[in-house]
């Protein structure tokens, strides 16, 4: 069976799926993730979605993901809470790549997602592309 | 020694060897115009290094050659031989500071006087106008908040300003946004209160409190034009094209990084020191400069130790102020880039790579075996377990082995690394000695274990000395011989088989065999009666005797007659040969012969009085076993006859000195080996196996020890001593 991205015919899905770079975007807001699950898709990423903080760490503690795309304000588990979690973890998933975005783009917004561990904060809206470079770079998914 | 100045002796180290090798092929070609990019960057990188460790008369001197340098590069100035001259003459002022460092872990600090020197000597050249220094970019906060506001915008801005209005603006000049809104290529624009906003009733509508910061795609200079009437309250910064071969996002993400490890206080240190550390690593795989990865993760290590994020900072700052290595080469001298230092030991990621996946298929096995453990507790059938463990060994005896081969490859470094100092070195032995030379360098990317480089330079330097001193001829004596005026050394790397064989080879006259006759005469090296028997090789052998030399009059570059038996002392210490090949008339070359690694012995396992020791298997002819009836009384020694030949017999544990009592078993247990053409018989009390070893140079006490040429653990956790059967039996 071939995913409908695939247009290499020799190469079974499953092979191609564990070839891909994963990512978990979270968010609540279900427009925000469909948006991103597109960019993300189209540049190569396995895409998976968490819709709080809470959501996202019970996926990885099943399964650690290759970046994290992390939304600020959710119900349940904001995303700093959720970040600043995350890097008290065991290695494995401690050092996940996070990209945090968020609408708000004060100096104390950007320190905070800092405090937190946010490996890179960007500020919404986000361009499709942007979001995809910034992907790929900290993942390390060739470009 | 603090993790910064480690960092900088690394780095500083490459660059004056970048500098030196571009100086030097600026020299032969002065319009390569991408060695001159490539040493204007080692200068500048290395002042910037200087400036991070707090060595001001270090910044200071490299300044003065860096402005020569950038007026050259504008063409306003020629590359001249005293330029190149006097860039080298820094460049060897800047190493002596960096073996002064390294030995007291500081600046030195009389090092104003020799930086004067240096400042002075350039200050003769006319200087490039002073360069607008190049601002770190994000690390300035309203820069930061601007690109993270205009995360698109930060690809494309060549320039990133900050206006700080003066409060009464709206009164003496035009209004601040209309002056901003009309600058070029405008990208981004953000408005700010410079300060927090006061009370309502406090609040003067007419004062101006706006910080107005915005990105632009225009040339700076029409930024400034736009902007001419308020240019005193403007702050303008060039936004550097980024991460060397990569788009800015890459510049700015690993400034990210370095300001999320510089929070304070914040908790999950390890885990952002972690993350932090997989995202450079993620940005170098991209950009294909995966072989930079590893000193992150040694900087990592290094942190996570320490509980202390500045060496991973220092090392993501490091890979940010990398000089840009050229993507293209220039065609006809490609510049090389830097690689490891032999000090500090890089390593492809390929070949970590190589041993992660052993590792992995290691724990396979590890896995397998406990499987099998599991069963035998089971009272499984002992014929199947023993079938399936023997096939466990098999293939853990294969993985070894692949360990093994990847784990030596590691220490393997192009021969590069000592190459790479004789162009200069000849250089100047040309210039001092009068003679005008060419060195050719050929095979310097053949490998070599790290310690046989590093032992390489001190032998290499004393022959190539004797090859431009001895060897190439005066100008007249090469014209009547119709020689070119110029004499060529040639210095060779070649691989053959586990050998790597290295030559320094000279066209001048070649080795005067009668000469060297008269010589050792004289110096009483041999007799004239030995000489005679001596063939011509044995003649010319004798100058690697000790107390030889053929220097009629004593030089300042050669030295003293303590060249070669130096040199083959060194050669030999390496495991290796050296040799002379001579033709007459032609000239000679001196050959080392050594081996690939130093590191590998295929020994034999015995036991002597409680202890394993190794006997080297290439001198292993057989075992045997000997009643001891048959054991003949040799004066105080021993012997025994073995088809028909005489062996002389040694008790191991008594020549070693750990045991004294006779032995009560009817046959003594003997291994027959071959030692400097002789046999001999080495009684043991229990044979072993054969296995390869690494070997351990002997520390500490055991240093001392005569006739060990090294340790080894064994399987059991017991210490192998390997033994030197040529040191034992002298």
């Amino acid at each position: 069976m071939l995913t409908p991205s695939s247009t290499n015919g020799r190469r079974r899905a499953r092979v191609v799926d564990a070839d891909k770079p994963r990512v978990l975007v979270v968010d609540d807001a279900s427009l925000v993730r469909l948006y991103y699950r597109d960019a993300l898709e189209a540049a190569g990423f396995q895409v998976d979605e968490a819709i709080n903080g809470l959501e996202a760490l019970e996926k990885l503690l099943l399964a650690p993901v290759d970046l994290l795309v992390v939304d600020v304000n959710m119900p349940r588990m904001d995303g700093l809470t959720f970040v600043q979690t995350l890097r008290r973890q065991p290695m494995e998933l401690a050092s996940i790549p996070v990209l945090m975005t968020s609408t708000e783009a004060g100096a104390q917004d950007i320190a905070a997602a800092r405090a937190a561990g946010a490996n890179v904060y960007l500020v919404k809206p986000l361009a499709q592309e942007t979001l995809a470079d910034y992907a790929r770079a900290l993942s390390g998914a060739s470009a | 020694m603090n993790e910064f100045i480690e960092q900088f002796l690394i780095e500083a180290r490459e660059l004056v060897e970048q500098g030196t090798d571009d100086l030097l092929a600026l020299e032969t070609r002065p319009d390569d115009r991408e060695r001159l990019d490539s040493a204007f960057r080692a200068f500048h990188t290395l002042k910037g290094a200087a400036g991070i460790i707090d060595f001001a008369a270090m910044a200071r001197a490299l300044h003065a050659a860096e402005d020569v340098l950038s007026a050259v590069r504008n063409a306003a100035e020629p590359v001249t031989p005293a330029l190149i001259g006097d860039g080298l003459s820094a460049l060897d002022q800047v190493l002596q500071w960096l073996d002064a460092i390294e030995a007291t872990g500081e600046p030195p600090m009389d090092a104003d006087t020799a930086a004067d020197a240096i400042v002075a000597r350039f200050a003769g050249m006319p200087a490039a106008p002073v360069e607008a220094e190049t601002v770190q970019p994000a690390t300035q906060a309203w820069l930061d908040a601007l690109l993270t506001a205009f995360p698109d915008a930060g690809d494309r801005a060549t320039v990133a300003l900050v206006y700080r209005p003066a409060a009464d603006s709206f009164f003496r000049q035009r209004d601040p946004l209309a002056l901003v809104e009309g600058v070029p290529g405008l990208l981004g624009l953000r408005l700010t209160p410079s300060e927090a906003w006061p009370d309502l009733d406090l609040f003067d509508p007419f004062t101006c409190q706006l910080t107005v910061t915005a990105l632009s795609t225009a040339p700076r200079s029409e930024v400034e034009q736009a902007l001419q009437p308020v240019l005193d309250q403007i702050e303008l910064v060039d936004l550097s094209p980024g991460l060397p071969g990569g788009p800015p996002v890459h510049q700015a993400l690993l400034e990210a990084q370095i300001l999320m490890l510089g929070v304070a206080d914040a908790d999950g240190l390890s885990g952002r020191m972690a993350s932090a550390a997989r995202v450079c690593a993620n940005l170098l795989r991209n950009l294909d400069r995966a072989a930079e990865i590893v000193p992150v993760e040694l900087a990592l290590a290094r942190s996570l130790d320490a509980g202390n994020a500045a060496p991973l900072t220092a090392a993501i700052r490091a890979l940010i102020d990398q000089p840009v290595a050229p993507s293209e080469a220039s065609p006809a001298l490609p510049v090389p880039t830097p690689l490891e230092t032999a000090r500090s030991l890089r390593i492809d990621v390929e070949r970590i790579d190589a041993l992660v996946r052993l590792t992995g298929e290691l724990t396979v096995i590890k896995n397998a075996i406990g499987h099998l453990a599991g069963q035998t507790e089971d009272g499984a059938d002992a014929k199947v377990l023993a079938a399936r463990l023997k096939d466990q060994h098999g293939l853990l005896d294969r993985l070894v082995g692949e360990f093994h081969h990847a784990v030596l490859s590691i220490r393997v470094l192009p021969l590069r690394h000592v190459f790479q100092r004789f162009p200069r070195l000849v250089r100047e032995l040309g210039l001092s000695l009068g003679k005008p030379v060419e060195l050719i360098v050929e095979g310097d990317e053949t490998q070599a274990d790290k310690a046989i480089v590093e032992g390489l330079f001190e032998p290499l330097l004393h022959v190539v000395r004797n090859a431009v001193d001895h060897g190439l001829e005066d100008a007249g004596t090469r014209a009547a011989s119709g020689k070119p005026p110029t004499g060529q050394i040639r210095l060779r790397a070649e691989r053959r088989g586990e050998h790597v064989v290295i030559e320094v080879e000279d066209d001048g006259g070649g080795v005067d065999v009668a000469r060297v006759r008269q010589v050792a005469e004289a110096r009483g090296v041999a007799t004239a009666q030995t000489l005679a028997a001596l063939s011509e090789a044995g003649v010319i052998d004798l100058i690697f005797a000790p107390g030889f030399s053929t220097a009629a009059q004593v030089t300042d570059v050669s030295g003293r007659g303590v060249g070669m038996d130096a040199v083959r002392a060194a050669v030999e210490r390496m495991g290796g040969r050296a040799t002379i090949v001579n033709r007459p008339g032609l000239g000679a070359a001196v050959r080392f012969t050594l081996p690939f690694s130093v590191m590998m012995s295929r020994v034999m396992t015995v036991e002597a009085a409680g202890q394993a020791f190794g006997v080297p298997l290439e001198a292993v002819i057989e075992t045997v076993r000997i009643p001891r009836d048959s054991i003949l009384p040799v004066g105080a020694a021993q012997a025994f006859v073995l088809r028909g030949r005489t062996i002389p017999l040694l008790d191991l544990a008594n020549t070693l000195g750990t045991r004294e009592s006779a032995r009560h078993t009817d046959d003594a247990i003997v291994v027959v080996a071959q030692v400097a053409g002789q046999r001999v018989g080495l009684e043991v009390d229990r044979l072993g196996g054969r296995m390869d070893v690494m070997l351990k140079p002997m520390e500490g006490l055991l240093a001392g020890m005569r006739g060990v040429a090294g340790t080894t653990l064994l399987g059991d956790g017991r210490v192998l001593i390997v033994l030197d059967l040529q040191e034992l039996l002298e």
